[in-house]
């Protein structure tokens, strides 16, 4: 799993919803899987978007090889609102998840 | 066809609506990724690093031709080893300066709360002039910015207490929440905090929107309320002296401290609360959400030995 999902969301709450879901296992497995990149892709969308220019670079680089509670911390000292910015982001993927979710839970 | 392939066999009709559904916003997050972070991504690969490999390879584990990317800057690239050790001699210096940085940063903070265990009355908000003084030497000693209690012959009507969630104050007239705000982010976070109907005690930041620079911007995003009309003397002419002052703000709790710019009088004493603060200034000490039950200490900045950035310290 993406370390910033693991440290960020734990586990997301949309996983409970997919394992609702009248899917097989390979089926939900899959969505699980892919739902976790989309946590991933938003979180970094949104942190990178906080960042200074130089400090996205150094940001990628600590998360390549910095070691997880360097990058994690040097977020926190460049994002003063890191927790607002978070929450933010998974609130907001997860918006748009059960929208589709809804959406799909209409076909049979 | 790619999500039938990856399963080996027929996929329900829910699961090809929702995978359809999600690699669509998979690639929106991609495009997204790409348009706002084009310089990092240039970067990279004048490191060495593939953007396009990293943007793709995670297509290999998930469903196929949902455009993995992203993750495997955390993941995926700890797999491959030529690029990490690549990355790694390149930014060893780097990186061992920045966890440098942080760790002396980290150890400030416990500094402060290690002085504030020993120093900070438990049940009441008044300090004595022996604690402010004492406050201020090892506050300024901890984080090299010189703080003080009493600037110029003036001081506050205390130095301790609880601090108020503040709306923002408008920075010109005509100001307003479509206009406030610098991002949609920022307006989604901090939008609901509201705009003030009137300008703050000190006046507007600007005379007009065309005028609004950095520096105010900055003013009205970190600012400061206090309680001016408890100050014994207070008067038109010290209110000039009180405009816009730079003070720092520390939450006692954990350490956080950030420097804002006194920018409007109260809250009134009926509150309870000595101090007031933008939703941006309350963010960073982690009062923005939650509990505002953590006093804070507020000094003036003493600029004299050179100036000192507003915002999080």
């Amino acid at each position: 799993m993406s370390i910033l999902v693991r440290h960020f969301v734990k586990k997301p709450k949309i996983y409970l919803e997919i394992e609702k879901l009248d899917l097989d296992v390979a089926e939900k497995n899959n969505l699980t899987e892919t739902v976790t990149l989309l946590y991933h892709q938003n979180l970094l969308n949104k942190l990178l978007e906080y960042l200074e220019e130089t400090d996205k670079k150094i940001f990628l680089e600590l998360l390549i090889v910095g070691g997880e509670s360097n990058y994690l911390e040097f977020l926190r000292q460049k994002i003063h609102n890191l927790e607002t910015i978070v929450e933010y982001a998974v609130s907001e993927i997860e918006d748009k998840l059960y929208e589709d979710l809804k959406l799909v839970g209409k076909i049979n | 066809m790619k999500i039938e392939r990856f399963l080996g066999k027929t996929k329900s009709p829910k699961f090809a609506a929702l995978s359809e559904k999600f690699e669509q916003r998979s690639k929106d997050l991609i495009a997204e990724f790409e348009e706002k972070h084009k310089d990092a991504l240039e970067y990279l690969e004048k490191k060495g690093i593939d953007a396009d490999k990293i943007l793709h390879q995670g297509s290999r584990k998930a469903v196929a031709g949902l455009a993995a990317a992203i993750v495997l800057l955390s993941s995926g690239i700890s797999q491959d080893k030529d690029l990490n050790q690549q990355v790694s001699v390149d930014n060893s210096l780097a990186v061992n300066q920045i966890v440098g940085e942080i760790t002396s940063k980290q150890d400030k903070s416990q500094a402060l709360l290690k002085i504030f265990s020993t120093t900070l009355p438990k049940n009441v908000n008044h300090l004595s002039y022996e604690n402010e003084t004492n406050l201020s030497l090892k506050v300024s000693q901890t984080l090299g910015v010189k703080v003080t209690t009493e600037l110029e012959g003036n001081r506050l009507n205390t130095n301790y207490g609880k601090i108020g969630l503040e709306q923002h104050l408008p920075r010109y007239p005509g100001d307003n929440m479509q206009e406030h705000f610098e991002s949609g982010i920022a307006s989604s976070l901090y939008g609901k905090s509201g705009l003030t109907r009137n300008r703050g005690a000190f006046g507007y930041f600007t005379n007009s929107k065309y005028n609004l620079t950095k520096e105010a911007i900055e003013k009205e995003k970190y600012y400061a309320v206090v309680q001016t009309f408890d100050i014994p003397g207070y008067n038109s002419k010290k209110a000039q002296w009180y405009k816009h002052r730079k003070v720092l703000i520390i939450n006692t709790e954990n350490g956080r401290s950030v420097v804002g710019a006194i920018a409007d009088s109260g809250p009134a004493k009926w509150t309870g609360k000595s101090f007031g603060g933008s939703p941006e200034l309350m963010d960073h000490l982690q009062m923005y959400r939650g509990s505002r039950k953590a006093k804070v200490l507020v000094f003036f900045i003493d600029e004299s030995n050179g100036e000192v950035k507003l915002g999080p310290l």
